[in-house]
């Protein structure tokens, strides 16, 4: 089967080290490809390079075995393309932005646009500059799904919605995958990139340091934890408990980080009279500075 | 506890003019110091020097009534420079003013830029006196620049006169003034400050002819009250007028009041929000999709749509503008009749210029300038579409590259073919207001030629863009056409032979009206044109960010 992206050596440098370098990849048909990695990493500048916005030093790239540079605007034709950075277009409404970028796209059918925005609860007949973050970062969402494309490139997709809307953009990747779409994705949150992605790249000073799957990579659900007890704590009977790390204990208050199951620490902070317990999904950045330290 | 900052805003808000300043006052600047040796040079090379070139050139200079104001005392270099480009320079400092004060507060807001210094602890009128302040030191720099290299110009051309420059200069500045509370009270009004810009900009320009035509204007003569640049004429202190204190106090205390007027304004609406808001019902969200409008089935018509108000404005600036240099033709003539003969005399030296049909010409080429500014003005819209990422999203609908430099190159043709209608309209509509009938040739000779140049800046533009990245293409641009006018103008006023101002489109827009630009200039706007698209197009090729 013919891969839907594949990179040789691809080259773009700013310079001081900022751009990507002699990135090597393949992602295959049908696949869900999640790309992370700290910001300024390089995954915009790549992401950039694909659809031939940007043009590389050295180095080439092929989709659906089309050359980028020679095949630009047949590849764009397949694609759907979230950007990171939304444009602004402040006096149009969201219909009038939609209507443009569908009329120079073609063949949209106007029942699919109405479909998302339904699906978005977006209005449709408001101006753009009225809309919240999160309402304007779904008139992309509409535009990258709107023509149902072969292949999704999409930067931070769900950044500025809300858990509601974050699930009607996982059921749409999940439907786009189901009519055998591939989906690249770049993104910082974990259960996102867990629940969508087969593989994962990660992407670090430009260069991509490791590919492989949740498990190859030894990725699992961190989390951080902040309780308060009502008794005096000891902090190296909660360090030896399976899968608790980086413990804090302070007047009271406990800060760890937890990996695997939660209940052996519950098990150990219920006699402590637990007053409040915070826990919060750490971001795949952290998880990756935290097994892999910053050699990332 | 952790006390907010009392740190002024006062250096960054400076920090946001120093470009505009220095651009500013060095240009204009090195103009005036450039033009006033230039002016005794050419009155050395005739006999009688400045006497026998001033009493040649006044009835010429007071036909241009309507674009210089009162022209006096040009058998001196302070008269000169008065008359040939102190207005030009009060007007366009006015525009710059009037931006700024649209800016000042609108441009942040629309960014959300005052959403953060609020939560930071500053308040509103920290926020507006700081701001205001960066403005004021950054105008009295323009002033101070203007003012040094117009003593300079006087000493290099055997005068002195520090008195009267700094007279005239601070005149210019309270004009500047005064713009800037302007756009600041217009802005209280409009969610963009484009919009804002534009409103306050056309009306300076409009005052500006009240000023200098109110003598004309029968019963509205009353209007010349209104009018900023009305109070400036009482000060032109390098023509030998008096310094008349009483109007620059009016001066002051119209931008004090409109200032007042606008902080009042602005402490009372929402950060955001225009004063006056209009009252919004709320109503069911709407989820339907209803494509087909059909100018979003094209780039360049949306464009176009995008900016129905700015070009509504431009075009009736512009016709306007030609209307009225149209409407003179009669008057120039008279006055240049009146001369005694003299000048007559000396025009038929330098070929004649005595038909209604060439004077007409005459007057069109400064229409150009305009053409120019409305390019310009687009110019600036592309490098907003690089900076703001609409490219990115557009080029990801299977847009190639080139058709989207053609569109541009289209959206040009397109609006020039528009702004030439214009200009023939206004022609059209000022020669019947002269009492003159003109011929549909030369109208349309001054159509083809005015489609030619904006053609020409519209191809530089599009270079500029795509090779700078930024909005510093808009700026660039504008540099190159003030040179162009600048080489075009000395190389008159100095008799430099013909091919030494030929780089300049101004001189290559040639003769409307009366003729078709020459073989070598038509070839030169169109390689400008069609060259500047396609080098575009091969740097966007080898690889630059895709910002055209």
């Amino acid at each position: 089967m013919t891969n839907a992206i594949e990179t040789d050596a691809l080259t773009k440098d700013y310079g001081q080290h900022r751009g990507v370098f002699g990135l090597n990849l393949e992602v295959v048909q049908g696949e869900a490809f999640g790309y992370i990695g700290p910001n300024g990493a390089g995954k915009t500048t790549t992401l950039r390079l694909l659809m031939d916005l940007l043009r590389p030093d050295s180095g080439r790239a092929t989709i659906f075995g089309m050359d980028t540079q020679r095949d630009g605007v047949k590849i764009r034709a397949l694609t759907g393309y979230l950007p990171g950075e939304a444009p602004e277009y402040p006096n149009q409404t969201g219909e009038r932005i939609l209507d443009l970028l569908a009329h120079l796209r073609g063949g949209v059918d106007p029942k699919r646009v109405t479909d998302l925005a339904t699906r978005f609860e977006l209005d449709l007949h408001r101006k753009y500059r009225t809309y919240s973050h999160g309402n304007k970062q779904k008139v992309w969402l509409i535009q990258a799904f709107m023509h149902n494309p072969r292949l999704l490139f999409l930067d931070e997709p769900t950044t500025g919605l809300d858990p509601l809307m974050q699930q009607v953009f996982r059921d749409l990747v999940k439907e786009a995958r189901e009519g055998g779409a591939t989906i690249f994705l770049s993104s910082h949150v974990l259960p996102e990139v867990q629940e969508i992605c087969d593989r994962i790249g990660v992407v670090h000073d430009g260069m991509l340091r490791q590919v492989g799957t949740m498990a190859e990579l030894r990725i699992s659900h961190i989390r951080r934890i902040d309780a308060t007890v009502e008794q005096a704590i000891d902090r190296d009977r909660f360090a030896k408990i399976p899968g608790v790390a980086d413990v804090v204990v302070s007047d009271h208050r406990l800060q760890c980080t937890v990996t695997g199951a939660m209940e052996p620490l519950l098990d150990a902070l219920v006699p402590a009279v637990v007053v409040s317990l915070d826990s919060t999904e750490m971001s795949l950045e952290e998880v990756f500075l935290s097994q892999y330290g910053q050699t990332v | 506890m952790v006390r907010p900052s009392n740190r002024s805003l006062f250096p960054w808000a400076f920090r946001s003019h120093r470009i505009g300043m220095l651009v500013i006052g060095l240009g204009f600047g090195a103009s005036v110091a450039g033009l006033a040796p230039a002016y005794v040079a050419a009155a050395k090379a005739i006999s009688g020097g400045l006497q026998a070139l001033a009493t040649a050139a006044l009835p010429f200079a007071r036909s241009f009534q309507f674009l210089t104001g009162p022209v006096d005392r040009l058998d001196t270099v302070g008269g000169y420079l008065s008359y040939k480009i102190f207005p030009d320079i009060a007007l366009l400092i006015a525009i710059y003013a009037a931006i700024q004060g649209a800016q000042v507060l609108r441009g942040s807001e629309g960014k959300g830029i005052y959403d953060l210094w609020f939560a930071a602890g500053r308040s509103r009128n920290a926020i507006l006196r700081d701001r205001v302040a960066g403005f004021v030191i950054a105008l009295t720099g323009i002033v101070a620049l203007l003012f040094v290299f117009t003593v300079i110009g006087g000493a290099l051309s055997g005068v002195q006169f520090p008195l009267q420059a700094l007279g005239q200069c601070v005149a210019v500045g309270f004009v500047g003034l005064v713009s800037f509370s302007l756009g600041l009270l217009v802005s209280q009004f409009v969610q963009a400050a484009r919009t804002a810009s534009g409103v306050t900009a056309g009306y300076l320009v409009a005052s500006f002819f009240v000023a200098n035509m109110f003598d004309h204007l029968g019963a509205l003569t009353f209007l010349r009250y209104l009018s900023p640049f009305y109070y400036y004429l009482s000060a032109r202190t390098l023509a030998g007028t008096s310094f008349d204190v009483a109007s620059m106090v009016t001066l002051v205390i119209a931008s004090l009041v409109a200032g007042a007027v606008a902080w009042w304004l602005y402490l009372r609406r929402d950060i955001g929000g225009v004063s006056l808001a209009r009252v919004h019902h709320s109503r069911p969200a709407d989820f339907t999709f209803r494509p087909s409008a059909i100018w979003h089935r094209t780039l360049w018509l949306n464009w176009i749509a995008e900016q129905p108000i700015g070009i509504a404005a431009w075009v009736f600036a512009i016709a306007a503008f030609t209307a009225t240099e149209a409407a003179v033709v009669p008057a120039a003539i008279r006055i240049v009749n009146d001369s005694g003969g003299t000048f007559e005399k000396f025009l038929e030296r330098h070929g004649g210029l005595l038909s209604a049909g060439q004077y007409l010409s005459f007057f069109l080429t400064f229409t150009a300038f305009l053409v120019a500014g409305f390019v310009v003005a687009q110019v600036a819209r592309w490098a907003s579409d690089a900076t703001q990422h609409r490219n990115d999203v557009v080029l990801a609908q299977s847009v190639s590259m080139g058709r989207l430099l053609l569109e541009r190159t289209a959206t040009v043709l397109v609006l020039a073919a528009l702004i030439g209608l214009a200009v023939v309209a206004g022609t059209f509509v000022g020669s019947r207001i002269g009492g003159y009938t003109v011929d549909g040739a030369g109208l349309l000779r001054t159509f083809l030629d005015v489609v030619l140049l904006s053609f020409a800046i519209g191809g530089v533009g599009l270079l500029a863009v795509t090779v700078l990245r930024s909005a510093a293409a808009t700026g660039v641009t504008g540099g190159l056409l003030i040179a162009c006018f600048l080489l075009t103008t000395v190389a008159g006023l100095l008799s430099w032979p013909g091919w030494a101002s030929r780089a300049s489109v101004f001189d290559a827009f040639g003769t409307p009206y009366l003729s078709v630009p020459r073989t070598g200039s038509l070839i030169y706007l169109v390689v400008l044109g069609a060259g500047g698209t396609f080098v575009a197009y091969l740097a966007m090729r080898r690889g630059m960010r895709i910002v055209a």
